[in-house]
């Protein structure tokens, strides 16, 4: 009861100072060119904010981290039992943590089927206005809206999503296919477009870029590329990339086979670091995805090895 | 790379620095060696001269440390407790650097 008083509190803290509420509405669909007539009026997004607001979900854990046994080194504590077992937390944080689950499947879906919208930086530049970031919102109402359970962080850049174990999603608690998935991370693309200056570089420093942008051919892309495409999609196109990666690999590998055409332009690749060439598994995958494969084959040949005991 | 202050191949010092707080800059770190990527974030974290808050407006990071379900990937390269990791990310959040827990 006392954690639902204090979603309460919180949400009424948040409103005046950092939200301005109404019905005003737009969706993916809106005309770039018909913007200033919806820009101006208030709704759910964020318009100012000072400092880093954690969701009541995210202080709970942050706060009870020795009584959940998060803070040891000596065993491997389950960052699912949150998730799970009612009784790892109390009844009113396991309830905001289903809310929050089905709230971000939701925002799941939305995303996907959100129509790519264009250059956002580009638009800002030709009209000296950022009437345009309403065309990040996944809601006609803004990102919050999404999120009834109010479980979302406030950041420098807007919501995002509240810090959490597993530290992945929480589907890899009961499926372990979705261990590389993205689908937990939330963006407030709209108010990241509001902290652009029609001068501003978009810059992506990607330090472990491995062969990060293979997996073009496989169902599911590299990590890194499925945030790229994120952010193409809400109207973000980088200017630079730098790819700075230890791991030796050829770079006719890394520019003929392994980087998209479309960031050819904009890559830069440095290759340096402490590790010896990779040679055993430079063609095929990611050194992560690497040693997450020998680890799973291990784990099969050992197992094949038991039952035939 | 290297994680050494000032270093050349110190991409916080030499690329990151280059830029301006009106740049929409996004960091991530993935190198799955600790004792070069734990430096890095907590030179981040650390902020000595007060301009990386200013300058990353997005930092996603693979944090090794012991978690059940993690384990079985990351194996020896687990170092610190999920406390450390709550303690880095919301110090991040708070200085003004949204970060998040990268796959």
């Amino acid at each position: 009861m006392i954690y639902f008083i204090i979603v309460i509190i919180n949400f009424y803290l948040q409103s005046p100072a950092v939200l301005v509420i109404n019905s005003s509405a737009t969706d993916n669909t809106v005309d770039p060119n018909h913007i200033t007539s919806v820009a101006n009026k208030e709704d759910l997004t964020v318009k100012k904010y000072q400092e880093y607001i954690p969701s009541i979900v995210e202080n709970y854990l942050r706060d009870n981290l020795d009584y959940l046994g998060y803070n040891t080194i000596t065993s491997n504590p389950s960052g699912c039992k949150i998730w799970q077992d009612q009784t790892a937390t109390t009844p009113a944080i396991h309830s905001l943590l289903a809310s929050y689950s089905a709230d971000l499947k939701n925002y799941t879906g939305i995303v996907k089927k959100f129509k790519q919208i264009p250059d956002l930086l580009k638009i800002i530049q030709k009209t000296n206005s950022h009437d345009i970031c309403v065309t990040a919102r996944p809601h006609p109402h803004g990102i919050k809206a999404l999120f009834p359970s109010n479980q979302l962080s406030l950041s420098d850049s807007g919501y995002v999503e509240p810090l959490t174990t597993p530290m992945r999603h929480h589907d890899i608690c009961t499926e372990g296919s979705r261990l590389m998935t993205l689908e937990y991370l939330v963006h407030d693309f709209e108010a990241m477009c509001r902290k652009l200056k029609p001068t501003s570089k978009r810059i992506l420093i990607d330090m472990g870029a491995s062969l990060s942008f293979h997996g073009e051919e496989t169902k599911s892309p590299q990590p890194i590329v499925e945030l790229l495409n994120l952010y193409k999609k809400f109207g973000f196109k980088f200017d630079h990339i730098y790819g700075f990666e230890v791991t030796f690999t050829d770079p006719k590998e890394v520019y003929e086979n392994l980087l998209p055409e479309e960031y050819l332009p904009n890559y830069h690749w440095i290759n340096v670091g402490k590790r010896m060439p990779n040679i055993l598994f430079s063609h095929s995958s990611t050194r992560m995805r690497s040693n997450k494969t020998w680890l799973l084959l291990y784990t099969l040949l050992f197992t094949l090895y038991c039952a035939m005991l | 790379m290297n994680s050494a202050k000032g270093h050349k191949l110190n991409p916080l010092h030499s690329i990151l620095k280059s830029f301006d707080e009106d740049d929409f800059i996004v960091v991530k770190l993935d190198i799955d060696t600790g004792s070069i990527e734990v430096p890095l974030a907590t030179q981040l974290l650390e902020d000595e001269d007060g301009i990386y808050h200013k300058l990353i407006d997005h930092f996603y990071f693979e944090h090794h440390v012991h978690i059940k379900e993690l384990a079985p990937f990351w194996a020896d390269t687990m170092q610190g407790s999920i406390k450390n990791t709550f303690d880095l990310f919301y110090g991040l959040r708070k200085m003004g650097i949204p970060a998040h827990f990268w796959p």
